[in-house]
């Protein structure tokens, strides 16, 4: 059993499915290196995810932002518990992160955070509370993946085609677990891109990405926040529909021009 | 004298000779368009074909491909095989499925040792390989061998031909992310068996296997596309 399914199963976490799947929908958030710009689409659910080196920086996003908040970030121990290593408030009204620098953060070491509306808990309805909790688990890449890590960036830097290549690390980071760069890269090499087939192509592996997020959350803590496969499962069958409808109408018309020129040679 | 394709009759000092192709009935099946012929052609030919390419290459990795590609093109090709077949005056014209099958892996041992020469990987269909380690970078367009100032439609088919491509493993990573990881990492990213397996973290031989499946998947794919799209163009044109 690795260290993420122990702290999985323990953490507060499994509260049922419900309430799990409220760290995909209420919001998002990301623990950052040395990270100095934000990035990720609205619903990247990154509550889940491998790090290279330990974050400066617990980083989210909610729909009641601005209200204030208690953070909580600990250690998950090979017993199962969580060693609180940060626990503070936030005041109403700055911004929706909290400072890790300086903690001691291990390769290999799994880490649980949870934030927790604090006030206007009185004005909402019973049940609703629950829908204000953000919570994950990010765990630090050990010395054997940290490794593999480098050795998978030298082998792609050595002879991988620069058009490719952004997919191709982002399949290599994503077997390592680490989700969270997988999906900013590939989402980087998007924003880039103008021929939809290679648009497309990136979809796909973001979708991949997700899909093998999922498998490792089923593996390791035996059991996936339900939206989060309902989402996950949208995101493919949307882009099945992308490349049927692509398949019917034909790529636009430089095909068309091309083929009839073709046809003329 | 007329006789069927896949028979031939040659007159030999006053003696009738009939040569018939054995593979006559599943060729015939394949040239109707029933896919099913295909699997005892491979069950029969792949395994001399691996042979002759193991020979030759001394890759067994390689010799696989090769032996795949060889056969796949064979198939994609077989509305234009014309078969053995006897003209008037009584000789035999044409050829056996085996000589067709022999020509084509004498074509790919040619290309493949042409490709080596330039960096020990292969491509698929016309994409040739990435630059040797330690090259200057060559952008995917040069490696298709489109220039762009002297033909530009040369080099926009080429990027539709690589659209194709896209488009046909967007399919198969919707069915499969295993063979659509190794597909991408292999044929476009021009990384070798061997990398892809540290890559993925797992034994060549699986990585082998995911290939030569994801390739029948890709290459249908690819073909059914490229089909709907350019319905009238003749298919031994656009590769």
């Amino acid at each position: 059993m690795s260290p993420q399914s122990r702290s999985l199963r323990r953490y507060p976490v499994a509260r049922g499915p419900e309430a799990q799947a409220d760290s995909t929908a209420a919001g998002r958030s990301s623990a950052y290196g040395n990270a100095a710009a934000h990035f990720g689409p609205r619903s990247l659910p990154l509550f889940y995810t491998a790090l290279e080196r330990p974050p400066d920086r617990l980083i989210w996003e909610i729909e009641a932002a601005g209200e204030p908040c208690r953070v909580v970030l600990g250690c998950c121990e090979a017993d199962g518990t969580t060693v609180p290593m940060t626990v503070g408030g936030l005041p109403a009204g700055v911004a929706s992160s909290w400072p890790l620098k300086g903690l001691a953060m291990r390769p290999g070491g799994v880490y649980a955070w949870r934030v927790e509306i604090e006030e206007g808990k009185g004005k909402r309805e019973k049940g609703k509370e629950e829908a204000l909790v953000l919570e994950g688990r990010f765990w630090i890449l050990d010395a054997g993946k940290a490794a593999r890590l480098r050795q998978g960036r030298q082998i792609l830097a050595q002879g991988t085609e620069p058009e490719f290549g952004p997919i191709a690390q982002a399949l290599m980071l994503a077997e390592l677990g680490l989700y969270q760069e997988a999906l900013r890269q590939i989402q980087s090499d998007l924003s880039g891109r103008v021929r939809p087939a290679r648009a497309l192509l990136g979809h796909i592996a973001q979708a991949l990405v997700y899909r093998q997020m999922a498998q490792q959350l089923e593996r390791e803590a035996g059991q996936v926040p339900a939206r989060f496969y309902v989402w996950a499962r949208n995101r493919e069958a949307y882009h099945q529909q992308q490349a049927d409808a692509r398949s019917e109408t034909g790529s636009g018309t430089a095909s068309s021009v091309a083929a009839r020129l073709l046809n003329l040679l | 004298m007329t006789a069927s394709p896949g028979t031939g009759l040659s007159r030999a000092g006053g003696t009738a000779l009939l040569y018939v192709d054995r593979d006559r009935t599943y060729v015939e099946r394949a040239r109707a368009g029933d896919q099913t012929a295909f699997a005892p052609l491979w069950e029969r030919y792949w395994r001399s074909l691996f042979t002759y390419f193991s020979h030759q290459i001394g890759d067994r990795e390689e010799a696989e491909d090769l032996a795949g590609e060889t056969l796949l093109a064979a198939f994609s090709q077989m509305p234009a095989f014309r078969g053995l077949a006897a003209e008037e005056g009584g000789t035999a014209s044409g050829a056996t499925f085996a000589t067709y099958l022999r020509a084509i892996a004498r074509y790919k041992l040619a290309h493949y040792l042409k490709r080596r020469a330039r960096r020990p990987y292969c491509g698929f269909t016309d994409i040739t390989p990435c630059p040797a380690e330690g090259s200057k970078a060559v952008s995917l367009e040069e490696r298709c061998g489109a220039d762009t100032e002297a033909d530009p439609l040369r080099a926009l088919l080429r990027q539709e031909h690589l659209d194709e491509v896209c488009y046909a493993l967007v399919d198969v990573g919707l069915r499969s992310s295993e063979q659509f990881k190794a597909l991408l990492l292999h044929y476009l990213c021009g990384l070798p068996h061997k990398e892809i397996a540290l890559l993925l973290d797992t034994r060549r031989e699986t990585i082998n296997t995911r290939l030569q499946e994801g390739r029948r998947t890709l290459l249908r794919h690819y073909h059914r596309s490229a089909e709907k799209r350019h319905p009238n163009v003749k298919e031994g044109r656009r590769f």
